[in-house]
């Protein structure tokens, strides 16, 4: 296991860069640490995130489908599991090569909420290379929050589609679930959408 | 089959893909993922190289979903074309993410496992296909060759917009004549 980084400084990394752009969560504790660092910075209640609770997988699918609609960056943040689930997403990602999509694979290795079974990419598998040969534009790997930074910081100026695998460790701790009905995150976040797309509708 | 019926059939399968492409752009639904099916093909192909459609081809039924869901929060409809077997790879996502999240979206399934299948391995899905619809709430509509085309599928979007969850338009060989073997 490589990874040095937390998820948690990864998700505050985005929040506290990434302006106003649409940040699509995966489910369980990346939604739910999501809510929480935007809590903690007093961005509540940030109408741009968008997070998932069930629908195992599809986290940069929904990012895909926002992507295609906004010029704005739009940020997935996915999960090694929730990835290999549906890796096809990856190749029709890079079929349609929105370049203001980022991903950033929070790569720990393994299911950690279901008791820390590890995955493929403890293994033989590499998140980088499958998005590489997927077509994405950029690829990058990093494992300490100093390298992340200066990644995240380019990939916001540069054209994608961007893969940014953060090799993660898990603390044990699990934060509480969001507390953000899904119904009311798909009102508020469509809303903010549209506002700013009014001239594009 | 007589000549006239050929005529006739054909006649229908361009009014019934007219149908469809209508009523979804009444609704404003510029957005279609589909994994591709031969008997919906007719539309998916006119809906491809008609420029007010974006279109995103998808590897499974179930990406179709988050990617079609992607569209519809970010403000723009959209609607997924598949095979009934392929709404078998839909379920999970379908009940943990657009009912509860409220996300609508017109489903267009076609139906196997109807007249005319020559394939066991349609069968099970293809026949329990508007069954699983009914026990996940997901309301649902066929179409076969009845006179009220129009009226079915756009009266049914619009009650899927109303709804604010999916609904699926199901088509039979009787609309559009089944796959050849």
């Amino acid at each position: 296991m490589e990874g040095k980084l937390l998820r948690y400084d990864v998700i505050k990394n985005i929040l506290q860069t990434s302006n106003n752009s649409p940040v699509i969560s995966n489910l369980g504790p990346t939604s739910d640490e999501l809510w929480h660092i935007t809590k903690e910075l007093e961005l509540l209640p940030r109408e741009r995130n968008f997070y998932t609770y069930g629908s195992m997988g599809l986290c940069s699918s929904i990012a895909l489908g926002i992507a295609i609609n906004t010029n704005e960056k739009v940020v997935s943040i996915d999960g090694d599991g929730s990835l290999l689930m549906n890796l096809g997403t990856l190749s029709t990602i890079g079929r349609v090569s929105p370049d203001n999509l980022i991903i950033v694979a929070c790569d720990n290795e393994m299911w950690a909420q279901t008791g820390y079974q590890p995955t493929a990419t403890a293994f033989n598998t590499e998140l980088e290379n499958v998005s590489k040969f997927c077509g994405f534009k950029n690829t990058f790997k990093c494992t300490n929050i100093d390298e992340f930074k200066n990644i995240f910081e380019n990939a916001l100026k540069i054209k994608g589609p961007t893969m940014i695998v953060a090799k993660t460790k898990e603390t044990g701790e699990f934060p509480e679930v969001t507390p953000v009905e899904p119904e009311f995150t798909t009102y508020r976040f469509r809303n903010s959408m549209l506002n700013n797309n009014e001239a594009k509708l | 089959m007589l000549i006239q019926d050929i005529i006739l059939w054909g006649y229908k399968m361009q009014e019934w893909v007219k149908i469809i492409i209508d009523s979804l752009k009444e609704h404003d639904i510029s957005f279609i993922s589909y994994v591709p099916d031969i008997s919906i093909d007719k539309v998916t192909k006119e809906i491809e190289s008609d420029p007010y459609f974006t279109v995103v081809p998808a590897t499974r039924e179930e990406e179709c979903i988050g990617i079609a869901s992607g569209s519809y929060v970010s403000g723009v409809n959209s609607a997924i074309f598949m095979q009934s077997s392929g709404f078998g790879n839909c379920i999970n996502a379908l009940t943990s993410l657009n009912l509860p999240a409220r996300i609508p979206i017109p489903m267009f399934i076609n139906l196997r496992g109807e007249i005319g299948e020559f394939n066991i391995a349609q069968v099970t899905m293809g026949r329990s296909t508007r069954p699983i619809l009914d026990v996940i709430n997901i309301p649902h509509v066929t179409l076969d060759n009845d006179i009220n085309l129009h009226k079915k599928v756009s009266g049914n979007i619009t009650l899927c917009y109303a709804s604010k969850i999916p609904l699926a338009i199901c088509l039979s060989p009787l609309l559009h004549g089944g796959k050849i073997a």
